[in-house]
């Protein structure tokens, strides 16, 4: 035994042990760093090429400012900011009709934010003259509901659900995001999970949703969190949450956001994450802003939504910068923002 | 002879993972350099964008950015001038 400890003191050498205890460090380190990167699903990347691009249609109509673009059965409609107006296109992006002309009188539109549309009939709301318009899809005016009198509670900036009698959608109430308003008999509920934020304001400016709708129930999706949730639509109980910022390519962008947030993010500001959603058999697509090259928003995360949620890959759009989008049954049509063009891609 | 070993195994672990690591780093500062020139390219050709907005709050009160990207006004909820705001390269500020 003696013989032993006395072996083992001659070969006991400092500096081994200190190079033994090195290496189990940068062991541990490297798994460390290898578990951390595998967290991080990178989805597969698809570079879509464009097809088919319009700056202009029937010679005198330009875009500006283009939002809620929306495919329904081979149409795609959207707001052009520039006239105030809704334009309905074909697959091929040829004119089909102009929906409302600008103004502030009777039949009138003024402020175009969002439309949503459910079957044959569309619900558009206007900012500026504070109306909720329900028209058929040939563009005839169906109902004018004002809400000048009354203590509605509706963010018209995001995009909302119709269902002939109902709007649902953001409430622009930070304590019951999510809101119901029956046209007909002009009663409002409130719903959904609050986001916590350590300052009120930044708890008021930041809990508005988009509101999409699928057979699971109400898709909701932040403008500024990497969240999607699901709401039962009977109940309004939220059925699941969904935290995308695992995906390597959304989790780098939150990354450089909460840099830039750090150095210049004031009380009554913030970033945004999602720029713009859309929903089309089962798949949910989300355009996110990349802020880890400058900033640039091309890029869809293309998710699989049936009884639960699956990121399948980025669908990256030519352009540098897009404000809306939509998904048919054979394309994605995208408004490209920096060029003024309505692009279209083969999905 | 046991520790030769052990050693041995953990200088190739090693190796594995920082070969593994260096090769990411190094693809992600190519493409980041290789954006960064195509940017600047673009930005000399069209002699630097840059674009401001403002919103008017009411009461005499304002808000705007300037953005090198993209700036847009943002709607607020329906009835009501709070909420509205600007939005300049994703950096959304509110009345």
């Amino acid at each position: 035994m003696e013989k032993l400890l006395n072996a083992s003191r001659l070969t006991y050498n400092p500096n081994i042990q200190n190079m033994i205890s090195k290496i189990r460090f940068s062991i541990l380190i490297s798994c460390v760093l290898v578990l951390f990167n595998s967290c991080q699903n990178q989805l597969p990347e698809i570079n879509l090429s464009k097809e088919l691009s319009v700056d202009v249609i029937a010679d005198s109509i330009y875009f500006l400012n283009v939002g809620c673009m929306t495919s329904h059965e081979g149409e795609i409609f959207f707001i052009n900011g520039h006239e105030d107006n809704i334009i309905t296109l074909n697959e091929d992006l040829s004119l089909i009709k102009i929906i409302g002309t600008r103004g502030q009188g009777p039949n009138e539109l003024l402020g175009l934010n969002k439309f949503s549309i459910k079957d044959s009939l569309m619900a558009v709301l206007t900012g500026g003259n504070n109306r909720i318009n329900i028209f058929n899809l040939n563009g005839r005016l169906l109902k004018e509901h004002g809400l000048n009198n009354t203590d509605i509670r509706f963010h018209s900036g995001y995009r909302f659900v119709f269902n002939g009698r109902e709007i649902i959608g953001s409430s622009s109430l930070a304590d019951t995001p999510l809101t119901i308003y029956n046209i007909n008999n002009q009663r409002q509920s409130f719903f959904g999970e609050k986001y916590e934020f350590p300052l009120l304001s930044q708890a008021t400016i930041r809990n508005d949703r988009h509101t999409l709708i699928s057979d699971e129930g109400f898709i909701v999706v932040s403008d500024n969190m990497p969240f999607i949730e699901v709401y039962d639509i009977k109940t309004n109980m939220l059925k699941y949450k969904y935290d995308y910022s695992t995906i390597g390519q959304v989790g780098r962008s939150l990354n450089e956001i909460k840099n830039k947030g750090r150095q210049n993010q004031g009380s009554n500001s913030y970033y945004t994450l999602c720029q713009d959603v859309y929903f089309a058999d089962n798949y949910l697509y989300i355009l996110f802003a990349n802020y880890t090259n400058g900033y640039r928003v091309n890029e869809l995360v293309k998710f699989e939504l049936t009884s639960s949620i699956k990121p399948i890959s980025i669908l990256k759009l030519p352009g540098k910068i897009y404000s809306s989008f939509c998904v048919s049954k054979e394309f994605i049509y995208g408004y490209n923002s920096a060029e003024n063009t309505i692009e279209r891609f083969k999905l | 002879m046991k520790k030769k070993i052990l050693c041995g195994i953990a200088v190739v672990t090693i190796a594995v993972v920082a070969a593994f690591n260096i090769n990411l780093q190094e693809s992600y500062e190519l493409s980041t350099i290789r954006l960064a020139n195509i940017e600047a390219l673009a930005s000399g050709e069209s002699g630097g964008y840059s674009c401001t907005v403002t919103r008017d709050c009411g009461g005499g009160d304002s808000v705007s950015c300037t953005g090198t990207s993209h700036c847009e006004l943002v709607t607020g909820p329906l009835g009501s001038s709070r909420g509205r705001g600007v939005k300049c390269d994703g950096k959304v500020t509110k009345c």
